[in-house]
């Protein structure tokens, strides 16, 4: 069981590591809108000037 | 522009050399991969590119968008970008988004377009100023509808900072719920010593992120509502989670294994979870417009005695006396009288007259009116804003401003329930403390966090978000929750007339006999319909226009008329291969009046002093307009017309829908309608007309329907975006039907939060059984909701009919 000291400090690191990748994604306003970029995928590349 | 690649001009299809036998190459050089590329790209070229390369598509009616004034006011800056937002409506799919973003392509002065699908908002900015009105035609043109939206800088900047805000709130609360369930998991199958104790500070640690940051907006919407001494729900969220975080703590420094952090944890994250979908799907930034500027910034044409021409001014800086000249198809800026000799407008927007007038030298003209055909020449005697449309728009501002806040039933409920949970739990510890004070401060406070209606505190709002979403699929824009729910109450209906239950255009309904034994599907011959067809091109009267459209869509031909005649106020004459023929308008008397019918006036045609066929003109009525009133009777909501429309066309569109006499009102002002709305509790008004605003932003509901003028677009608290009145009805079984969900919830939630409490006063609830029990009476509201939601019946259209069709603007 010992290990769990290990495990749980890594655990709480990878929750840190999340945490801050969310703030991030958030801050770039990936979530603003969740609509258009699904339809814009489907354009070709050359499409876009 | 585009760079010429080796690739299909309508595909992208690379071309490569080997292929280029089987390339298909256009007159121009252009290349495509196949002839289907070929045809279509020719289609759209035909169809559609003229309008879009046009230099002018329809310019009076997009040019206040350049003026300085307003630009002054709708710019906003965004990512050190200055541009503009539009609301789009009618953008749908991949081929929207391809066509609107084609627009630096076309029109090279703008820098870049940005749209946001999920929100229908368009961000438009320019390399040189002065071309929003380029685009806002060339998207017209398109068949999309534009309307400018004002977004503060501060406000827009502030509403994205709170949408974020929240986002952050959600992402860091569910992060450490996760963890603090994972510790709580061990703790709960036995795990006990050392190690036990780690993982309870670990718990508190990840708690104290969510009780002093995730939990702000419910500490701070408490404080607000105790501040304006009205009870909201987020006392009760409020109670739990503060006495809760203390118990926990008690008990866990004196040692004891009594804890409820995982299902505070749990529950802030839900609350959290509902509220932000909730205001991610409300769509609030069309109220955000500003009513004024859209008539004040107008440009006109104002007279200059100095150097004796007309010049541009906007319409704000109009004075009283000047002169100006509104051309074809574009508004009227100010109240004033015709000064030249004639013109023809259409008040539908204004009156609901459906219409079109005349007016002659010295008449009184009203702002917000069109002009239909002929220029008009206008003295002003009221400047925009002092004008009749300038004071109801004001009129609305205000009472937007002064609406009364809806409450929920949710909220009502669980204001009262938690009251009286904590007053029971005051008198029980009261009445135990004599006997066993410890076990009386533990069963009073777990009654308190047990029975707490938390779980209805989110069940709502998610249920709510989840069929606003639903809606707003369907094209149904929603503004707020409050008044979605309230329409499931609504017991009477008010309709408009002109534009809502009717078309709004005045149109060709059919030809007519002057025989009525052959009067079905009766149509002038051909010889006939060329020489009306002539004779009509060079009348510039509105009826003469309506027939002469008609009749372009059927194969007529352009003949030569010679002794072309106007007959002064009724008609024209001229003769077409040695036959006189006359058009003008039919006395009541000569033609048979058809109560059925719609038909607001009627143009006879004489061939040689003979009648050969009359044209009946009207404003059609929706296609959908019965049905939609006959299945609101059945649903046991009562029908009115409000018009501002004379008695008479009124009431045969009354007849139609089966409406009685004391169902209709005619002849009414803007502020009569605003009058009689107050006076119908639990009422809703669908509408369309800048006159129809003012009883919009009173507190009934209003729906605008599409086409609407922005004043009711503004003023509504539902923008349908769809055709007909069906939406209508559908909006209002939509409603009933999440209403049934929500109250379900609240009947379970109260019954299982009832058994819980007393259970808890009676000593029978541990820790443990607590901390399942919480989550599985939200998990089962939260199903209960997700499933009710998703199989709501919602009234499905029959037999959709080909003018529910979107159609597009004509330019």
């Amino acid at each position: 069981m010992t290990i769990l000291y290990v495990i749980v400090p890594i655990a709480i690191l990878l929750v840190l590591f999340f945490v801050t990748l969310f703030l991030w994604a958030v801050k770039r306003e990936q979530f603003d809108d969740l609509e258009t970029p699904a339809h814009r995928i489907l354009l070709d590349d050359w499409n876009k000037i | 522009m585009r760079e010429k690649h080796a690739c299909c001009m309508h595909c992208g299809t690379t071309i490569f050399d080997s292929d280029r036998e089987k390339t298909v190459y256009h007159d121009n050089g252009d290349m495509f991969c196949c002839w289907g590329c070929e045809t279509v790209y020719a289609i759209l070229r035909r169809e559609k590119f003229p309008l879009i390369n046009s230099p002018h598509t329809n310019p009076a009616e997009f040019e206040f968008l350049d003026s300085e004034s307003f630009c002054k006011e709708y710019l906003v800056s965004v990512d050190g970008r200055e541009g503009m937002r539009f609301f789009v409506e009618g953008v749908q799919c991949t081929a929207c988004l391809w066509i609107i973003e084609q627009i630096p392509h076309w029109i090279p002065q703008v820098e870049s377009v940005h749209i946001n699908m999920s929100q229908k908002t368009l961000f438009v900015s320019l390399e040189k100023p002065g071309y929003f009105g380029r685009v806002a035609s060339t998207l017209s043109a398109l068949g999309y509808r534009v309307i400018p939206i004002k977004s503060l800088d501060e406000a827009r900047h502030f509403q994205k900072r709170e949408i974020h805000q929240q986002l952050r709130r959600l992402g860091i609360a569910a992060a450490c719920a996760g963890n603090i369930m994972l510790f709580s998991l061990s703790l709960y199958s036995g795990l006990k010593g050392q190690l036990a104790t780690v993982f309870e500070y670990l718990n508190l640690a990840f708690f104290i992120p969510i009780l002093l940051y995730c939990a702000q907006p419910f500490y701070l919407s408490l404080w607000r509502s105790l501040k304006a001494r009205r009870p909201s729900i987020d006392l009760p969220v409020v109670v739990a989670i503060i006495i809760g975080f203390v118990l926990s703590l008690y008990n866990l420094i004196s040692g004891i294994d009594d804890y409820y952090f995982d299902s505070l944890s749990l529950l802030i994250v839900l609350l959290l979870a509902s509220r932000y979908l909730l205001s991610k799907t409300q769509q609030t930034f069309i109220s955000s417009s500003y009513l004024q500027s859209f008539i004040e910034s107008q440009v006109c044409k104002r007279w200059n005695s100095e150097n004796r021409m007309y010049e541009k001014i906007p319409a704000r800086l109009l004075a009283v006396g000047d002169k100006i000249l509104i051309h074809e198809r574009a508004r009227i800026p100010a109240d004033g009288v015709v000064v030249n000799e004639f013109v023809n407008i259409n008040p539908a927007i204004l009156t609901g007259e459906s219409t079109p007038q005349k007016l002659f030298q010295g008449s009184e003209i009203y702002a917000g009116t069109e002009v239909v055909s002929n220029v008009a020449e206008v003295l002003v005697k009221r400047t925009p804003s002092d004008s009749r449309i300038g004071q109801i728009l004001k009129k609305v501002e205000e009472q937007i401003g002064n609406k009364t806040p809806l409450i929920s039933l949710t909220d009502k409920a669980s204001q009262y329930f938690s009251v009286f949970i904590i007053l029971v739990g005051t008198l029980f510890f009261l009445f135990y403390f004599r006997i066993d004070s410890d076990e009386a401060v533990k069963r009073s406070l777990a009654l308190i966090i047990l029975a707490c209606p938390c779980a209805l505190a989110f069940a709502t709002p998610l249920t709510q978000s989840l069929s606003l979403r639903k809606a707003s699929k369907k094209g149904y824009l929603i503004k707020n929750a409050e008044s979605f729910e309230k329409l499931s109450g609504v017991k009477n209906a008010f309709f408009d007339k002109t534009g809502t239950l009717t078309q709004g255009k005045f149109e060709f309904l059919r030809w007519r006999s002057p025989r009525l034994e052959d009067e079905n599907n009766f149509s002038p011959d051909q010889e006939t319909r060329n020489a009306i067809y002539s004779i009509e091109l060079n009348s510039p009267h509105p009826i003469a226009r309506t027939l002469v459209r008609h009749l372009e869509n059927s194969t007529v031909k352009r003949v030569p008329v010679v002794s072309l005649k106007e007959i002064p106020g009724s008609g024209i004459s001229g003769v077409v291969d040695k036959r006189a023929y006359t058009i003008k308008a039919a006395a009541a008397d000569e033609y048979v009046s058809d109560d059925s019918d719609i038909i607001s006036s009627v143009t006879a045609i004489y061939r040689d002093d003979d009648i050969v066929a009359y044209a009946c003109f009207g404003d059609k009525l929706q296609s959908d307009a019965v049905r939609t009133v006959a299945r609101l009777q059945e649903m046991g909501i009562k029908s009115y017309i409000l018009s501002g429309d004379g008695e008479s066309p009124v009431s045969r569109v009354a007849k139609r829908l089966n409406l009685e006499n004391e169902q209709i009102k005619a002849g009414l002002f803007p502020e009569e309608k605003n009058e009689i709305i107050q006076k119908f509790p639990h009422s809703v008004m669908v509408g369309d007309g800048a006159n129809d605003s003012l009883a919009m932003s009173s507190d009934a509901i209003s729906i605008a329907v599409q086409g609407s003028a922005e004043a009711s677009l503004v003023a509504s608290d539902i923008y349908v975006t769809k055709g007909g009145l069906f939406p209508v009805m559908d909006l209002i079984l939509l409603s009933r039907n999440t209403f049934t969900v929500i109250k379900r919830n609240l009947v379970f939630s109260f019954t299982y939060n009832f058994a819980g409490g007393l259970a808890a006063l009676l000593g029978y609830i541990s820790p443990l059984t607590a901390a399942i029990l919480m989550p599985i009476s939200s998990l089962t509201v939260l199903l209960s909701s997700t499933i009710g939601t998703k199989f709501l019946r919602s009234f499905v259209n029959p037999s959709p009919q080909p003018d529910q069709v979107r159609t597009k603007k004509r330019v």
